[in-house]
């Protein structure tokens, strides 16, 4: 992809909806035709999916207990404040 | 705040089961109820935090500060978005208040510069591949801050949309309505996003792979 095109350049640019299935079946097919004839955008476009998949996959981090506690302990005290 | 909870003039949709009954509980004046969301929620609003904001102390500041908003606005909801919707609309408002106390520029990506092109002087890096099997799931420690770190340098608006459709997996239309943004804004945010943490990644890959061969 050193020596982009326009189409390489119009072919990054939507990647993301691409990857998503959000692009009409038009455009869509012009891109995924664009793929299949560009050995760079195709292994681009593979790096940016595996990219997409492995962000996707940080997971949650763990609440602390003491603050799940504590927060807790507020809105009960805050909800009691208020009925009074 | 308020402006950001008040929801559209929209018909009622269906809530999920447990958020139905705590969302009944509640209007019926069971004081345990919003007690019982937080159970259900601040785990999850717990890691929005903390990769909105890098810190757990400010982590922890906004789940506190979305649920004084919950408790102040509860009452007000009439059911015509998802409950969990809306808590991240009251969320993702925090945080977008937060981050204008700060009175920092915002700092804008350009495609141009993201484009693989500007790697060209790079030699070019394989992303090692993750499936979706779950025996594959177990990421090591080293490359899990890495990626938390790389997430930290976006921008915030690019970093917002990043985390609701990418990790909290909220679709665009969903991520337009809780930013009260155009579902093109979203598409244009989450693909610099994307654009921006693969060369943060790839960057992260060649400097594993330079380490390497400079070991042998």
């Amino acid at each position: 992809m050193t020596e982009h095109g326009k189409d390489c350049s119009k072919f990054f640019d939507r990647l993301s909806e691409l990857l998503d299935g959000e692009l009409d079946r038009m455009t869509g097919d012009e891109l995924r035709a664009h793929l299949e004839a560009c050995p760079e955008c195709k292994s681009c476009f593979a790096n940016f999916e595996k990219s997409v998949r492995l962000f996707r996959k940080l997971g949650p981090d763990p609440i602390p207990p003491a603050f799940m506690d504590r927060l807790k302990q507020y809105i009960r005290e805050s909800g009691n404040i208020e009925e009074v | 705040m308020e402006k950001a909870i008040v929801e559209k003039n929209s018909p009622k949709v269906e809530q999920e089961a447990g958020d139905q009954e705590i969302l009944d509980r509640y209007f019926s004046g069971d004081a345990g109820a919003v007690a019982d969301l937080a159970d259900r929620y601040a785990p999850r609003l717990y890691t929005f935090g903390l990769r909105m904001c890098g810190d757990r102390s400010d982590a922890e500041d906004l789940v506190q500060d979305t649920f004084l908003n919950v408790m102040r606005y509860l009452k007000s909801f009439r059911g015509e978005t998802k409950l969990k919707n809306w808590l991240y609309r009251v969320a993702s408002s925090v945080c977008i208040k937060k981050r204008r106390g700060k009175n920092r520029p915002e700092r804008e990506l350009s495609i141009e510069d993201l484009h693989p092109s500007h790697d060209a002087d790079a030699p070019a890096v394989d992303i090692p591949d993750w499936s979706d099997s779950p025996s594959d799931n177990v990421m090591n420690d080293e490359l899990r801050a890495e990626l938390k770190k790389a997430v930290a340098r976006l921008p915030h608006k690019y970093r917002l949309v990043f985390n609701l459709r990418d990790l909290e997996e909220f679709s665009t239309e969903e991520t337009a309505e809780l930013l009260d943004i155009t579902p093109q804004a979203v598409k244009t945010r989450l693909h610099r996003a994307r654009a921006f943490l693969r060369k943060e990644l790839s960057g992260y890959y060649r400097g594993r792979r330079e380490a390497v061969e400079v070991d042998v």
